[in-house]
């Protein structure tokens, strides 16, 4: 829009692209626009830019988390559902664990590692390497940290578990089809990828079949020549 | 109630209603809220910042904030633009820490995922590079704006909010809303005029002069 449009006329046309304005300002500003090409040309533009920000569309995603009311804690409290990976770390985690029946204690005897189901406790030295136990004791609790607060599962009856299992199903289904869209994605890259090289490739191909051409021609335009001029010569021989 | 008697009930309820029974423990009205407003937040930090990661950390931050000051919130707007203000807030102050414009950012073009996993394939593949092409020079163009018009075209075309909607959460004047749009559409229409001359970037209506 030219000098001779005022910073209203672009705020009045702005809102008639937005479809933000009363009827007289609609009509006023569709007899100008019948009127000037300028503003007729300016509006088709920022219409025309319009239609391609359509295009732009944020990544899809999953709800990731939900509020869990908690019958012990004053009143409930924000939990974030964990997402997929981790939650299937910890369910593998939960489940090795059970399979193996671990059981890490650190108390007055010094630390204690039990495996297996009923077995006798294996007990470790006190002497144990002084440098681990804090560490191990760090693990320990942040284990129990995660397990009081992503699995709380422990607590619940059954049908919840049912419940979380069922979530966890989707949230697996739901990472092989990401995974799927994911892998579509790439393939359509590299053969976009492909694409340009090929072009490229032609182009270049294009340019030197132009160069071979063009020093070909000027290798027969020589020879021509030299053609001429023998048969010049041998013309003017037997005068 | 049956859980799921509850939940399609919920769905019917009003934002404020909602509210309404969040203040007062109920935390499957809050989830409600979640579910519907959880996607457009994600949206508009995901353009605003461009990182898909951080979008959806600002996302939760969001609703985390709001559930936390759920009591402070007086209706005095609607629930939506209260939740737009806090998610612009946390935006500005991801922008702020991050020190940097806005990124472009994989996965740019993500209508493409979808249409390459959506059932019918219908759609040539050339058309869909062309889309996604469109979408990833949607992204730059935009990147590229100053932080204020590209937060005004993203609320406006995207969020389809009112400007006097955006001006109040930006803290404008309305007349300052509608420079910003022009601004910005302006600069937009030359990007995407010039690198957009291919016959992807034609949509039925544009008609660039080549």
């Amino acid at each position: 829009m030219s000098q001779h449009h005022t910073s209203d006329d672009r705020e009045r046309l702005i809102a008639y692209l937005y479809d933000e304005c009363d009827d007289d300002e609609r009509a006023r500003l569709e007899d100008h626009l019948a009127a000037c090409a300028e503003c007729r040309d300016e509006l088709d533009g920022l219409q025309a830019v319009r239609s391609r920000l359509v295009h732009w569309a944020p990544p899809e995603r999953e709800p990731g988390f939900s509020v869990i009311p908690r019958a012990d804690r004053a009143p409930w409290w924000v939990a974030w559902r964990v997402p997929m990976q981790a939650a299937a770390a910890v369910l593998v985690l939960a489940m090795g664990a059970a399979v193996a029946h671990l059981d890490v204690h650190y108390g007055a005897g010094g630390l204690e590692i039990q495996t297996g189901w009923p077995a006798a406790p294996v007990a470790a030295e006190a002497a144990a390497p002084a440098a681990l136990a804090p560490q191990l004791a760090a693990f320990e609790s942040r284990v129990e940290q995660q397990l009081e607060t992503r699995t709380p599962a422990s607590s619940v009856p059954p049908a919840d578990q049912t419940a979380l299992l069922d979530r966890v199903r989707t949230l697996v289904s739901q990472s092989e089809q990401r995974q799927r869209r994911e892998f579509a994605l790439r393939l359509v890259q590299a053969m976009q990828d492909m694409e340009y090289q090929r072009r490229a490739d032609l182009v270049r191909i294009d340019q030197n079949l132009g160069q071979i051409e063009g020093t070909t021609g000027a290798a027969v335009a020589q020879q021509r020549e030299l053609w001429n001029y023998l048969v010049q010569v041998a013309q003017q021989r037997p005068q | 109630m049956p859980q799921d008697e509850s939940v399609a009930l919920r769905a019917t309820w009003t934002d404020e209603e909602l509210v309404a029974h969040s203040m007062r423990g109920d935390a499957e009205s809050f989830n409600q809220l979640i579910v519907r407003w959880e996607r457009p937040i994600y949206a508009l930090a995901y353009r605003v910042i461009g990182r898909e990661e951080d979008a959806r950390d600002v996302c939760q931050e969001t609703f985390l904030r709001a559930f936390r000051a759920l009591g402070g919130f007086r209706g005095q707007a609607k629930f939506s633009s209260w939740l737009y203000r806090i998610a612009l807030n946390l935006c500005r102050d991801w922008i702020r820490r991050e020190r940097r414009a806005p990124v472009v950012q994989a996965p740019e073009g993500v209508d493409l995922v979808d249409l390459a996993g959506a059932q019918e394939p219908a759609e040539p593949l050339e058309d869909l590079v062309a889309r996604h092409d469109m979408s990833r020079r949607v992204a730059r163009a935009m990147a590229a704006l100053p932080d204020e018009q590209r937060t005004a075209i993203i609320l406006k075309e995207y969020h389809g909010l009112t400007f006097q909607e955006i001006a109040s959460l930006l803290g404008c004047p309305l007349s300052t809303v509608k420079t910003r749009l022009y601004q910005g559409l302006s600069v937009l229409r030359r990007e995407l005029g010039r690198d957009g001359r291919g016959a992807a970037a034609r949509g039925p209506h544009t008609s660039t002069p080549s």
